[in-house]
């Protein structure tokens, strides 16, 4: 008889106790651990979708908004930024800016959104294709690893574009050319996952078909809220547009298509784009002032991600500060009950405490068996807590997925439970500890001689 | 054997109590009658060591009470001494097997399951020894505390009013058992009693009245 064993036969004596002390514990650190188990990944993948970028520009409005739409493919894009004006940020000769990528949104496919961008896009990310081949014409489009796998689209698939963000099948293109599927890329834990990539172009192109289908129904049709801007249609057929006084170099390429692929955004002064994720060349001072320069000086805004997302942060914190607020005071609240129950269940027993030391039994037995309930006490309401927090964390990962475009995983492992479990154990340790010292300090003989008849 | 010497002890407030000299062979059946706050059970409690005397001297072989720590006497107790109450007392978690164990356990000895599982069939309650302590009738009670008294071979065996609480067939058996089983370990028995219905059976008697 292992004095382990009796612990654990006494706390199984008392099923109803054990159940109490059990969910109360299991409450507590199932919300702490969901809370860590959902920040966690969250602040991750937030922080894995920096990808490097310095500065967002996008049209005027909140940055947070920019942020979260352009990085993040969380919330509405801003507005849209005519090529006409953007020129200057997408001269690759430019001082402070590195690299611009832009980005074209506004469009969906079945919820999953549609970015046209450049192929620069994809390194961001650091995305390969698992199969096909990457996006080199009008219309191709390659897809994200989630996409492939819960649309159950592969090169080869073709599918119309929806006008918005949200899966309305009143507002599918459906005079527009459809896209193709080239190519899908791994896995790669970041919001590339979620997203339809094609050529900037790809997305002008299901807008101008479409909105010249539309003029000839609705001539004063509003396309404001388009993700890029009204435009004149009477030129709108650009793409093929020859530019005689251009002297682009592969303007006499044998492969016209090819010609067209590479002509730079620049060339297409009447259209717009909806951002552009901006790395710099070196942070410096002119770096820093780049931004206010923007916001000052220009129609557009300029938005840093990192400071965003702190203010989003701190933002957010207060609800989870009041959570895990909630969860500290449950488990508080149940390592006090633990207190009550061996407590109490040790004036029952103090006839067992007497007898065992009458048979032979030293304090420091009684002392360490009633430690030991507590701790057990403790470490099976963790357990069960930790299973909560996982059972919980497998329903809420879809919802979380569709308001976050992340996966989120159940099956994870985080040092601060680690933590939890330590102090988990402190709390049924120090609620055991009065019980445990009044029991080592059972006088027998009192006890046994009070008892007698 | 078992020896005291100018055995006495004092509640706080109380009067001193003094004990007579008593001496014990191995293999003695003893009766200690007296009347009701006469001490028994304090002297009982004594020789238990479960208290300290405020003077005088316990030996029971070769061992002095008063040459041990508390720690070592509580070992030496669970070893040497068996002891049955009046109300049965038993760890309420635990089968009647497993009390038997967590007193062989107590005792420092190895639990050793087939021996207290004959011990139980021996005393007629092999059939309760997976039963919990509470489920079994006064008379079964008393026989496990009596297996739990004798598990570990002790050289004395302490029974403070062993039947009291018992019917007459119950009591005849229960003391029965007892003597039979001490004998079977050659051990000293003391029974404290004023139960009438003993009276008889037991050849040597101690009169406790406190001086």
């Amino acid at each position: 008889m292992h004095i382990l064993q009796l612990s654990w036969k006494n706390i199984l004596h008392k099923p109803l106790n054990l159940l109490l002390n059990v969910v109360l514990f299991a409450l507590g650190v199932g919300l702490i651990s969901l809370l860590l188990l959902v920040n966690t990944q969250l602040e991750e993948k937030f922080e894995k979708n920096f990808a490097g970028i310095d500065l967002v520009i996008g049209a005027k409005g909140s940055p947070l908004q920019l942020i979260l739409s352009s990085l993040y493919h969380l919330d509405a894009p801003t507005g849209n930024m005519p090529i006409k004006e953007a020129k200057p940020f997408l001269n690759p000769k430019h001082p402070i800016i590195g690299t611009a990528i832009p980005l074209s949104l506004g469009d969906s496919h079945k919820g999953y959104r549609i970015v046209g961008t450049s192929l620069d896009f994809l390194s961001l990310y650091g995305a390969e294709l698992s199969e096909g081949k990457l996006f080199s014409h009008t219309m191709e489009a390659v897809i994200g690893a989630t996409v492939a796998a819960r649309l159950q689209l592969k090169p080869g698939d073709s599918f119309q574009s929806t006008h918005g963000l949200l899966d309305d099948e009143g507002l599918v293109h459906a005079d527009a050319t459809p896209f193709r599927v080239t190519g899908m890329l791994k896995k790669t834990g970041s919001v590339i996952d979620q997203l339809i990539l094609t050529r900037t172009e790809s997305v002008w192109a299901v807008h101008n078909d479409h909105d010249h289908a539309e003029e000839e129904d609705h001539a004063d049709h509003d396309h404001a809220d388009h993700d890029h801007p009204d435009h004149d249609h009477a030129d709108h057929d650009h793409a093929e547009h020859d530019h005689p006084d251009h002297d682009h170099p592969d303007h006499d390429h044998p492969d016209h298509d090819h010609a067209e692929t590479e002509k730079p955004l620049t060339e297409y002064e009447e259209e717009s784009i909806t951002t552009l994720l901006v790395k710099f060349r070196g942070r410096n001072i002119q770096a820093l002032n780049f931004a206010r320069n923007i916001n000052e000086n220009t129609n557009f805004q300029a938005a840093t991600p990192a400071i965003e997302i702190n203010r989003l942060y701190s933002l957010l914190g207060v609800g989870e500060e009041a959570l895990r607020a909630l969860a500290l005071l449950i488990i508080f609240v149940s390592g006090l009950s633990i207190f009550i129950s061996i407590y109490s269940s040790l004036r029952e027993r103090r006839y067992e405490m007497a007898l065992m030391r009458t048979l032979g039994s030293g304090p420091g037995f009684l002392f360490r068996l009633i430690l030991l309930e507590g701790l057990v006490l403790a470490l099976v309401g963790y357990a069960a807590g930790m299973s909560l927090s996982r059972a919980c964390m497998v329903f809420l990962a879809d919802f979380l997925e569709n308001s976050y475009r992340y996966d989120f995983t159940a099956a994870l492992w985080l040092r601060e439970e680690g933590y939890l479990l330590i102090g988990s154990l402190l709390i049924g340790l120090f609620a055991a500890l009065i019980p445990a010292f009044q029991a080592s300090r059972t006088d027998i003989h009192a006890t046994l001689a009070d008892n007698k008849g | 054997m078992l020896q005291t010497h100018a055995l006495t002890y004092q509640y706080p407030g109380a009067a001193p109590m003094v004990f007579p000299d008593f001496k014990a062979e191995k293999g003695e059946q003893w009766m200690v009658l007296g009347p009701s706050g006469s001490g028994k059970t304090t002297w009982l409690h004594l020789l238990a060591g479960l208290i300290t005397p405020r003077g005088g001297r316990i030996r029971l072989g070769d061992a002095a009470y008063d040459t041990f720590s508390p720690a070592a006497f509580d070992r030496f107790r669970g070893n040497h001494i068996g002891i049955v109450f009046q109300k049965v007392h038993a760890v309420q978690s635990l089968t009647v097997l497993e009390n038997l164990l967590l007193a062989q356990r107590l005792g420092g000895k190895t639990p050793n399951r087939a021996k207290a599982a004959s011990l139980l069939e021996r005393l007629q309650i092999g059939t309760r020894a997976d039963r919990k302590p509470g489920a079994l009738s006064a008379g079964e009670q008393q026989r496990m505390a009596i297996a739990r008294a004798l598990i570990n071979q002790p050289q004395l065996i302490l029974a403070d009013e062993p039947t009291s609480a018992l019917d007459d067939r119950n009591c005849d058996a229960v003391q029965a058992l007892l003597r039979e089983s001490a004998a079977a370990v050659n051990a000293i028995l003391l029974v404290v009693t004023h139960d009438n219905r003993l009276k008889s059976s037991f050849s040597q008697q101690l009169h406790l009245d406190l001086l």
